[in-house]
């Protein structure tokens, strides 16, 4: 009753009265909106280019309205559409096979018994995600050379021909992913070395009592206590299905596999920025991003229905 | 901590904070001069005003975007134009070295932010002239009257009518320019081998495709490991390069010229390209063409050609004396890595093409201080005889001598091959490079320079006179250059994409009826009839 009549009066004393008051701290809230708005926000106000035809000397907005011909331009594009399965193919692969192999690492982890084995693995794992893209790359092509690669070394003992495994286009997606899988597993499976953590060990303890085994307890207790970090992160990466990484592509692409190489990143960089045709290139980010935000929407609906999970 | 003091610990950090977000929002610009290595030089400017005629014209400064490849950094200490032109036109570069990994997406933005440096070295002509139109770059004709050197370089030099969009439309300065006699920056692709390795095996140069099957095949035995036939290239430079041995007239974008119709047509239809694609892919296939010559890099490419796993290749002009020179440095005393012309079959030539463009251009900005003065410089520095000299070689008796018209490379010890001398004097590929008329009479000196060296030699002797005339330069503009730019990012990916699948076997030969077809579907015809009507 206190408390309700103490927030009417609150209410009654208006923002200004809060404003004055706590304004050290709105000021510190400030920074990072400040921050948002100028850094994510404005940048939007460009989106607008990918409606005119952009030229640099007259400005964005001065330059002229062209409606949605670029959109139909690029829709009605045998390459787009290429590039599109592409970078959906490329996707839905990677969320099928990089989603679960952190969580399976982490539960694996999470029932070794050895502190010191288990934070030893733990570090190992994490050394990938440091090592940077370019040089990552760099190794995934000297260890998969078919001259002189370590892989083709040992596939020459068992009398298997060399592989072009960097020039050949149905090996792409496989080095793509896998090359994924090696670099983020450590390092994602943070967040459920995290959540596995504040599982309550009572529910273990009740389930020894009543005769669980490993596997039960890991399939009864541990996953479930798991699953709502589970499912934002699959949300996220849902939302995320789109971007494939951008700088790996252009990296690992090379002209003898550009057909399942080109993605939308990489398409809008030729095509946007080298090619300098900065319209078309705004107009074919515009959509992916759309695709991205119906599908992160879409994801977000389901997992509430069936998990009671969501990101909002 | 008292009441107070917390307070005065807050108002500090939020004012700091405050001063990293707004720092963060500015624009740097400040910061970003001092971090340019600056090519004024300041320090003997003094000196150059009290000794110059110049010294009454207030010194002046122009900033000028600069590709820089890793391996020929800039050298503001060393490059000899930065020092010549500040003694002569009281003007000074400062040069912005930008990685040229990165130096295309760079200059984009600065194009796209309407916010370019005074000079833009290496720019695409077709952007030059479609940004020049809209009003980015100065339109240099407006200047013409005042330089005499460039308006006669217009009325002799055939490659200077394409830089000029229209008939009082100049925006694009020619900056790596061909020259006959020299040959190095009028060659594009040569073919060489493993000389050394030839003459110990009695193996001759070829002549044929058949020849040249089997030199390969000879090495091949020699090294049944290796895979005598390396490149870095990619593969419609390979064939540009072979193209004149089988009778045509090859573009990097898969069209052939017909002089006599004087019009471009599809090289995916013609029996001498696809006796190309048929050869290559038969050295392919017997394991005489790198199995990864479609995704080595350069580095790979010299590993191979050095360390002999690769016995001959593509590349260009300077290519012999430079790996010859790395060879010997690494302790192979007998390498020679020679030029040799490329084979030819019936109805073909022995040629390579000669180049009739420039490689690349320079773009003036249009709200660059006092254009008259730069004007001024850029007509005795690119289209005068002296200044040719001084792009081409340098300075007199610094990095060159001369016998009237007769140029002699000068070596030393940290320029000991014509690649390093450029280096180092900012010369030749640098594009800061013009040519006068009357340049086209100079020659370089390789028949009785000592101090040059054999692999050079050879290379100058060999291709003395092979070229062969290359088909003609088309410019695009307006919705022409949106299907070029169209036909860059879809069209050739693709097409390299599916030659590279025929020669590996990928895709068999007996489908290339099919891939036509597919070109045609995916608008290949178009394009060449949008190259036509640009042409004619």
């Amino acid at each position: 009753m206190q408390a309700t009549a103490n927030s009417y009066v609150e209410k009654k004393k208006g923002i200004l009265y809060f404003l004055k008051r706590d304004w050290m701290l709105y000021l510190i809230i400030s920074i990072p909106i400040i921050h948002t708005f100028i850094f994510k926000y404005c940048p939007m106000g460009g989106i607008v280019i990918a409606f005119k035809q952009f030229n640099p000397m007259v400005g964005i907005f001065k330059s002229d309205w062209v409606g949605v011909k670029y959109f139909k331009q690029f829709l009605s594009d045998s390459t787009f559409w290429n590039v599109f399965k592409n970078t959906i193919l490329l996707s839905i692969y990677n969320l099928l096979w990089s989603t679960p192999m952190p969580i399976f690492f982490a539960l694996m982890l999470n029932e070794v018994r050895s502190t010191r084995f288990k934070k030893t693995i733990q570090t190992i794992s994490y050394l990938p995600y440091f090592v940077s893209t370019v040089v990552m790359v760099g190794i995934i092509f000297q260890i998969l050379s078919p001259t002189t690669g370590i892989v083709n070394h040992i596939l020459s003992l068992f009398h298997i021909p060399p592989i072009m495994f960097m020039g050949e286009s149905k090996w792409f997606r496989t080095i793509y992913i896998a090359s994924g899988i090696w670099q983020g597993t450590g390092y994602s499976a943070i967040m459920y070395f995290a959540a596995l953590t504040n599982i309550d060990q009572e529910l273990y303890e009740a389930a020894n009592i009543d005769g669980a085994g490993r596997w039960g307890r890991m399939i009864h207790i541990t996953l479930p206590g798991i699953m709502p970090i589970i499912a934002v992160m699959f949300l996220l990466n849902i939302g995320n299905v789109l971007q494939v990484s951008f700088e790996k592509v252009i990296l690992m692409q090379k002209p003898i596999t550009i057909d399942v190489a080109e993605v939308i990143n990489s398409y809008v960089y030729k095509r946007g920025l080298v090619g300098m045709d900065y319209s078309y290139g705004t107009a074919v980010g515009l959509f992916q991003s759309i695709i991205s935000f119906v599908l992160l929407i879409f994801a977000n609906k389901i997992s509430k229905k069936l998990s009671e999970t969501s990101l909002w | 901590m008292s009441k107070k003091m917390k307070q005065l610990v807050a108002h500090v950090v939020v004012v700091v904070m405050m001063s990293l977000l707004l720092g963060g929002c500015s624009n740097g610009k400040e910061t970003k001069v001092e971090n340019q290595p600056s090519s004024s030089t300041a320090d003997s400017s003094s000196k150059v005003e009290s000794d110059s005629s110049e010294t009454k014209r207030e010194p002046i400064t122009y900033t000028l975007m600069f590709a820089e490849h890793p391996s020929q950094p800039f050298k503001p200490d060393t490059w000899v134009f930065l020092d010549v032109i500040k003694e002569k036109f009281n003007v000074n570069f400062d040069i912005q070295p930008i990685p040229s990994s990165s130096y295309t997406d760079k200059v984009n933005m600065a194009i796209a932010s309407n916010s370019i440096t005074d000079i833009v070295n290496s720019v695409d002509l077709n952007t030059l002239n479609d940004m020049g139109g809209k009003g980015m770059f100065l339109n240099l004709w407006d200047y013409i009257d005042q330089m005499p050197n460039a308006k006669k370089a217009f009325d002799t030099i055939d490659y200077m009518a394409p830089c000029k969009l229209s008939d009082d439309q100049w925006y694009a300065i020619p900056s790596k320019v061909p020259h006959a006699n020299m040959m190095k920056m009028s060659i594009d692709f040569i073919t060489m081998a493993r000389g050394d390795i030839m003459k110990d095996n009695g193996l001759s140069a070829p002549k044929t495709f058949d020849d040249l099957y089997g030199l390969l095949k000879s090495f091949k035995d020699l090294s049944p490991k290796s895979s005598p036939w390396v490149t870095r290239l990619g593969v419609n430079n390979m064939l540009y390069c072979l193209a004149p041995g089988v009778g045509i007239t090859f573009d990097t974008d898969y069209t052939v010229y017909d002089f006599n119709a004087k019009s471009f047509s599809s090289a995916l239809t013609d029996e001498g390209f696809r006796y190309l694609v048929e050869f290559m892919n038969k050295c392919y296939k017997d394991g005489l063409l790198d199995q990864e010559y479609a995704i080595s890099d350069t580095k790979q490419w010299e590993d191979k050609i050095v360390s002999g796993k690769g016995f001959f290749a593509i590349d260009y002009f300077a290519r012999p004396e430079m790996m010859t020179n790395a060879a010997r440095t690494a302790g192979n005393n007998e390498y020679v890595l020679e030029a040799m012309l490329p084979p030819a079959k019936e109805g073909g030539e022995q040629k390579v093409y000669a180049k009739n463009e420039a490689v690349s251009y320079q773009g003036i900005n249009a709200k660059v201080k006092s254009p008259e003065r730069l004007m001024e410089v850029y007509d005795w520095w690119f289209f005068s005889e002296e200044g040719s000299l001084l792009g081409f070689f340098g300075k007199e008796d610094v990095s060159y001598t001369r016998k009237d018209k007769v140029i002699s490379y000068k070596y030393s010890e940290d320029a000991s091959n014509i690649n390093d001398i450029a280096s180092k004097y900012g010369t030749d590929y640098y594009g800061f490079m013009g040519l006068a008329p009357g340049f086209f009479d100079y020659t370089i000196n390789y028949k009785n320079d000592e101090s040059m060296s054999d692999a050079l030699k050879n290379t100058f002797a060999v291709y003395d006179g092979q070229t062969v005339e290359n088909r003609p330069v088309v410019i695009y503009s307006g919705d022409a250059l949106e299907a070029r730019k169209n036909f860059i990012t879809n069209l050739q990916p693709y097409l390299d994409n599916e030659i590279n699948k025929f020669i590996m076997g990928v895709r068999p030969l007996s489908e290339w009826d099919a891939f036509i077809k597919e070109c045609n579907g995916k608008e290949f015809n178009n394009y060449i009839e949008t190259k036509n009507s640009v042409h004619k």
